[in-house]
């Protein structure tokens, strides 16, 4: 079965997918975009009428739309930013006196603590679902 | 320019001008222009696959035609690739004339966020045609991995390579 092509270029590739995938079933093997547009992977197995579906859901599919794991991540990302508080300036470790004493480790560990919490905020970022 | 089995010289042999252009001149523009083709993405989208099974990374770009000799080639590849969510496979193959290559998952793979892809493979006994190479990939079952193909995104505004090259 050749692959269907549908010119849509604005979609939510990870609903766009699970759409296909629950229609479709097993012969759907997945979906590749680029400068064609849409394109819908089927094994040899699959009908007419299963091009004709797939030609219909890529037309009808709603880009706004999420899925129920990009909602929840949309959510969590909302609260976690809710929560945040931003620091206009955030004190060194030498702002709390001089290396070695107690207070001074204590602000190093925070500092640390907070460049960690900034490079994983970066990683949920990039691995926010498709 | 094909390339022409040397002669072997014997002593007292005349050097006629056809045999040195034949055997010198011929064989060294072969070994200069062997036959070859490469292209590099320039897109206005990133490419983006969730297929399981091999598919055209790019039927256009990526998928070209040479006139081989008969012999051995070079096929090469180097991109960046991510895999939404950072881990599940990508797996890259590569066609001759339709055929994958390979079987299984391919040549190469790669794992995770934002990763650096090259690799060579060397093509043996491929007869003199023409003959068409198309570069492939797919995922592991629930990935979906996206290659940067120069299309203006942020610090990712790569142009990818695919190239083929007889060797002899």
């Amino acid at each position: 079965m050749p692959d269907v092509i549908v010119e849509k270029y604005e979609i939510n590739f990870r609903a766009l997918h699970e759409e296909l995938a629950a229609a479709l079933g097993a012969v759907f093997t997945g979906m590749s975009t680029g400068r064609s547009g849409v394109t819908v992977h089927l094994t040899d197995r699959a009908a007419a009428e299963d091009s004709i579906t797939a030609v219909r859901i890529v037309q009808l599919h709603d880009p706004l739309a999420l899925t129920g794991e990009q909602e929840a991540f949309a959510t969590d990302e909302a609260e976690i930013e809710r929560l945040r508080i931003d620091y206009a300036r955030f004190e060194a470790p030498k702002d709390f006196g001089v290396p070695g004493e107690l207070l001074y480790r204590l602000a190093e560990q925070v500092y640390y603590l907070r460049a960690e919490v900034d490079w994983l905020r970066r990683f949920i970022k990039e691995t926010r679902p498709l | 320019m094909a390339w022409t089995t040397p002669k072997t010289w014997v002593a007292d042999a005349t050097l006629p001008a056809s045999d040195l252009n034949t055997h010198v001149r011929d064989n060294l523009d072969a070994l200069k222009s062997p036959p070859s083709d490469h292209h590099e993405l320039n897109e206005v989208a990133d490419i983006t696959t969730s297929s399981t099974t091999f598919v055209d990374v790019d039927g256009t770009n990526y998928e070209f035609s040479i006139t081989t000799y008969g012999g051995d080639l070079l096929v090469g590849f180097h991109g960046t690739v991510n895999e939404s969510g950072g881990n599940q496979q990508v797996h890259f193959n590569i066609a001759v004339d339709g055929v994958d290559v390979a079987a299984d998952d391919g040549l190469y793979s790669c794992y995770g966020l934002r990763q650096g892809v090259g690799f060579v493979y060397k093509l043996t006994s491929i007869d003199a045609d023409t003959h068409t190479f198309t570069l492939r990939w797919k995922v592991q079952t629930g990935g979906a991995a996206t290659l940067y193909a120069g299309a203006g995104t942020a610090d990712l505004d790569i142009h990818p390579q695919f190239w083929a090259i007889e060797i002899g």
